[in-house]
């Protein structure tokens, strides 16, 4: 089977919510949504439900190309189709797919501390097969991983309780998830992403206006937190119409000041969001050239599926790259935020959370 | 001249007059200007009654002189109205119905509001080029960041699939004006406008729908403070972004 083809029958396969697994299962749980025409089951009077549409319609397009493209009508014909292959390598599909990392956020601090636990649930390594990165604490369910860990790895200081809570989950079902999330924070994957944010944002020192590096890049940033301390009056002196003359009006103001404290919290995202902007731009750029056609989405591509292969393979080469230049980009960074010689104790204690990886080279399923 | 105005506004544009020679006065002011005057009809088009401040504007400029300087010679010219009320504290502005009567009819001029309501919510063909605009704290400048791959994606051509989003056209309508909240969030001038949100919506989807061989593009990025890309087209509804139906309804163009 040509990647064309499979780059197509895993994107089916991820719109019908394929979780775990090899590639190889991934495949051929798309190939038999494509031989079944399987859709979701969705009740469109429900908003929930209506939201999930995009996928339904997304799939029917996919499958109409197929058997379209393979002149074939019953499920048979379309496994026979899809395994013999008939397509041409340069046949010009019209119905693009989406190619998308798997909590980049992660997928990037994994990168960056080379921790072989974060590379393996963000399916950089696949040696265990794919992995669901939130499906990975036993005894909690995917929705609590996720909206337990995504704010707070995004900065937030609130509590396991309060983000739970937020997130709908009853007071019995908090008391059971919290001591496993707990144990999870101490010891886990999550908890080393964790222990990273927080060494970031208790030795960040910024300032108002600053110049920061990362890996190829150094820009100027601006404090974007601001405290109100009070109001001051502004006088305008400006041409008026019907007295044809310049009037004076004053308006009043509220006076802010940096709030240097807060933006602290931002050079975790600062961190990561720009190392993914810089591998989606040189990817899109490639993309770009090549092909003269993507829609790049932060850490995710829309792609023609005969772009998918390069799509991936020059997304995991980068990550690489990233890995193999971490220690540099780290050092350029902290001290680019004032990240001293003085906070080497708690990097010391940050570092002794990781499990080493010793060799990487980052997988194509990054993008799953 | 007359005619050429007369022509751009039929087509729903109202460019600066005099832009030219305003340019090369104002250099530093320019795209103040013309963002000010633009603002300008956009408020106009979304309700006549619709009024810009004046301290922010004011704000806004680098010269204050300019700033003034605009203002006078646009009242001049019968364009706008400032009014300054210093007891109350405030100044706003407005486009004078009047002065565009002089190139179009009351009846073309509901037209093109009607038109325009649309359209400025609709995905266009434009051209992508910004590579270093960087969006901090509400203004746009170079940072130092280039982005030149989300420049290169923003002239990405494609189509969108009109036999699913007639098959789906009551979903897409209700998920639409869902997310027409989270675009008047960000952009308040609709939150004046007459239309309601539903009328809009549906009108949309059904320019995309009348429309099977038409081509957009997402135009221009921008970058965020961190280098991720912003691009102009997530003030369209529909667009491939921040519209998950419309992603799937995508369809690759190899022109």
């Amino acid at each position: 089977m040509q990647y064309t083809t499979k780059a197509q029958l895993l994107f089916i396969a991820e719109l019908n919510s394929f979780k775990e697994g090899s590639e190889e299962d991934k495949i051929k749980f798309g190939l038999d949504c494509y031989a079944e025409h399987r859709l979701h089951e969705l009740d469109l009077s429900d908003e929930s439900d209506r939201a999930e549409q995009h996928e339904n319609i997304w799939l029917s397009r996919l499958y109409n190309e197929l058997d379209s493209a393979h002149n074939v009508c019953t499920a048979l014909e379309r496994k026979v189709a899809l395994t013999i292959e008939t397509i041409s390598n340069t046949y010009q599909w019209s119905v693009p797919i989406e190619l998308d990392a798997s909590a980049s956020m992660l997928q990037y601090e994994g990168a960056l501390l080379g921790d072989k636990r974060l590379l393996a649930m963000t399916n950089c390594t696949t040696e265990d097969g794919i992995t669901d990165p939130w499906g990975t604490i036993e005894g909690v369910p995917r929705m609590a991983v996720k909206k337990r860990f995504t704010p707070s790895l995004y900065g937030s200081s609130q509590t396991t309780e309060e983000l739970l809570k937020n997130a709908k989950f009853t007071p019995s079902e908090i008391k059971e998830y919290k001591p496993l999330i707990e144990q999870e924070e101490h010891e886990g994957a999550f908890g080393l992403a964790n222990k990273f944010k927080d060494f970031i944002i208790n030795n960040a020192k910024p300032r108002e206006t600053m110049t920061v590096h990362i890996w190829n890049e150094k820009f100027e940033v601006q404090c974007n937190r601001f405290k109100r301390i009070g109001e001051y009056s502004k006088f305008y002196k400006t041409y008026n119409t019907s007295t044809k003359r310049n009037k004076v009006f004053k308006n009043t103001h509220t006076k802010k000041v940096a709030d240097l404290k807060q933006f602290k919290r931002y050079f975790v995202t600062l961190l990561v969001h720009n190392l993914d902007s810089q591998i989606a731009d040189y990817v899109s750029g490639k993309l770009a050239d090549k092909y003269g056609w993507v829609i790049p989405i932060h850490d995710a591509f829309i792609v023609p599926p005969q772009a998918a292969l390069d799509c991936r393979t020059w997304y995991a080469e980068k990550l690489t790259e990233l890995f193999d230049n971490r220690e540099t980009i780290l050092a350029n960074y902290f001290k680019s935020i004032g990240i001293t010689a003085r906070a080497l104790k708690e990097w010391q204690e940050v570092k002794s959370s990781i499990h080493s990886v010793d060799m990487f080279k980052c997988e194509l399923m990054a993008l799953k | 001249m007359h005619t050429e105005r007369r022509t751009q506004l039929l087509e729903g544009k109202l460019p600066l007059p005099k832009a030219d020679k305003l340019a090369s006065m104002f250099p530093n002011d320019i795209d103040n200007i013309h963002s000010m005057f633009k603002s300008l009809w956009h408020n106009y088009v979304g309700n006549p009654n619709n009024k810009l401040s004046i301290p922010y504007w004011y704000d806004m400029f680098e010269s204050h002189k300019t700033f003034t300087f605009i203002l006078r010679k646009l009242s001049e010219g019968g364009w706008i109205t400032t009014n300054i009320i210093s007891n109350a504290n405030w100044g706003d502005m407005w486009l004078n119905t009047d002065k565009l009567l002089e190139y179009v009819s009351q009846e073309e001029l509901n037209r093109i509001r009607a038109e325009f309501k649309y359209r400025k919510y609709t995905l266009g063909f434009d051209k992508s080029t910004k590579t270093k605009a960087t969006r901090q704290n509400g203004f746009t400048r170079d940072t130092g960041l280039v982005r030149e791959g989300f420049a290169k994606a923003g002239n990405t051509q494609f189509g969108y699939d009109t036999d699913y989003i007639k098959s789906n056209s009551e979903v897409i309508n209700r998920n639409l004006v869902k997310s027409m909240e989270k675009v008047r969030e960000k952009f308040p001038e609709m939150q004046t406008d007459e239309a309601s949100y539903d009328e809009i919506a549906v009108g949309v989807r059904q320019v995309y729908e009348d429309s099977p061989e038409e081509l957009y593009t997402m135009g221009h990025n921008f970058n965020d403070s961190r280098g991720r890309a912003i691009s102009s087209c997530l003030s369209k509804l529909g667009n491939p972004i921040s519209s998950k139906d419309f992603r799937a309804l995508l369809v690759v163009s190899y022109d």
